[in-house]
């Protein structure tokens, strides 16, 4: 046993007694070095493979919505825990994982066999996080559902998700010390049973250290946490967590080992580029958040692309006239658009929109009004009828219930 | 009941919570060290130890040991 070894033996007690394993602890220093060019076209060079594969998978349909109602943000939240989360959380829980695997590592043992000595910590280890954060999933959709968020204050939460999402950017890139206050630390006594527990001689002690990840979240898990609550139901909140932790899990069970040895330089790629993933995130977080909240500028925007059409709904033209003049326009919710999203309704008389869902369908089938505090859950092949306020002109936003897709209807003299 | 002296680290290097967590429980392991609190957006660590059995030069090089920079702010 070398000196070094002798000494991080006794002072480097999270990832202890492993030789391997404890020189690589000082891969927690930060690594970044703005001075290194070289560290900055690796990273942007990692982040637009990653998000052209991001955007293959898009494009080949994959993230098409297609797991019933309001679930259809779940494929990009397992995107985002792929992308970012494993990342960015390997950052944090790096120094619990190394610890969980090496504890269990027959130490006579070389090459396949030791390999299979660390799948089975490993694998104890991410199951118990993906068991915790469920569960943690649950409860915080459940504590959604207690409060009864309407869209509007569901739209507030996703912005201050991604409001915190931009801090989480400007930490993870050291921009400012301020930037160090967007992170949660446990308290002193919990942070310690943790530490004692990554050193207990357990075979469940793996476990027992992933199910305690969840008092160490990430800024991107704790974004996740923000948008169960706001999921508003304990199934909907225990299916964010368990999507986003299952997609973080590959890069763990990959890197999880590796990266105890990969020293600071890929660390510092690792965190540009989980930093401009999260950046990504984060707007599209806020962008979304002031389309639930109403915000009329972006939405206007957000209309531009995305008209498929133009339907005049009066008694004579295109809607079908009811006896009393009823106004009828039919929107088709789309998993990715509301089809048309322009609704044209003459003041004064009586209105209604039928949002009719087809075969596949994502979180266009939870129809909202925010403005008219209107939401309502639409199954596959069904459909809702919304009655429509005529009595003055003006415009009337409607939007998903994660706040992705919009359209408007105005009422017009 | 020994006396014991506080003293107050400024550390440099550290990049998440975690990295707080290791330096408390590797402080914590110091023979005299009874209580290390890192608080990470902070960037400090308040050590309560007794001196005679560590000295303050040990605790900053056993947060050196671990791959981070301290230095001493207040000892008292």
């Amino acid at each position: 046993m070398t000196r070094r070894n002798q000494r991080t033996r006794n002072t480097a007690p999270i990832v202890p007694r492993q030789p391997r394993v404890a020189a690589a602890a000082p891969q927690h220093p930060s690594p970044l070095a703005p001075s290194a060019p070289g560290r900055w076209q690796l990273s942007a060079l990692v982040t637009g493979g990653l998000l052209l594969v991001a955007l293959g998978i898009a494009a080949a349909g994959w993230a098409g919505p297609t797991v019933g109602a309001d679930g259809g943000s779940l494929p990009l939240i397992f995107l985002t825990g792929l992308l970012a989360g494993g990342l960015s959380c390997l950052a944090v829980q790096g120094g619990l994982l190394a610890t969980a695997v090496a504890r269990h590592r027959p130490s006579a043992q070389a090459g396949l066999a030791a390999l299979a000595g660390q799948v089975a910590p490993l694998s104890l280890f991410l199951a118990a996080k993906l068991v915790a954060y469920t569960l943690l999933g649950a409860l915080l959709g459940g504590l959604g559902s207690v409060i009864g968020l309407t869209p509007v204050a569901r739209g507030w939460l996703q912005i201050a998700a991604g409001l915190f999402m931009l801090g989480v950017v400007g930490q993870l890139l050291d921009l400012h010390p301020f930037f160090r206050h967007f992170s949660l630390q446990p308290p002193h006594w919990l942070g310690r049973r943790i530490g004692r527990e990554a050193r207990r001689d357990s075979l469940i002690a793996p476990g027992v250290l992933g199910a305690m990840t969840v008092f160490l979240p990430c800024g991107i898990t704790q974004a996740m946490m923000v948008a169960a609550v706001g999921s508003g139901s304990a199934p909907r909140g225990a299916l964010i967590m368990f999507a986003f932790v299952l997609g973080t899990t590959p890069l763990f069970f990959a890197l999880g080992y590796l990266a105890t040895r990969l020293g600071t330089a890929l660390q510092g790629v690792f965190h540009r580029v989980a930093a401009a993933v999260v950046a990504v995130l984060a707007v599209v977080s806020v962008w979304a958040g002031l389309a639930l909240v109403g915000q009329p500028v972006l939405l206007g925007a957000a209309d531009a692309p995305t008209v498929a059409g133009v339907v005049v709904a009066t008694p004579g033209a295109n809607a079908t006239g009811d006896p009393g003049g009823m106004q009828e326009a039919v929107i088709r919710a789309e998993p990715r658009a509301y089809t048309p999203n322009r609704i044209r309704f003459s003041v004064g008389q009586p209105a209604r929109v039928r949002v009719v869902t087809g075969e596949r369908v994502g979180c266009t089938s939870v129809f909202t009004i925010p403005n008219l505090k209107i939401e309502r859950a639409i199954s596959r092949n069904d459909e809702t009828v919304v009655d429509i306020p005529t009595d003055r002109p003006g415009k009337i936003k409607f939007t998903c219930g994660m706040g992705m897709y919009s359209g408007v209807i105005e009422v017009v003299p | 009941m020994s006396e014991t002296t506080q003293a107050i680290l400024h550390i440099e290097g550290m990049h998440c919570v975690s990295c707080a967590l290791a330096i408390d429980l590797t402080l914590e392991d110091l023979p005299g060290v009874r209580e290390a609190r890192t608080h990470f957006a902070r960037m400090t660590t308040a050590v309560r130890f007794d001196p005679r059995e560590v000295a303050l030069p040990a605790i900053v090089a056993a947060v050196a040991a671990t791959g981070y920079t301290a230095a001493t702010l207040v000892a008292r």
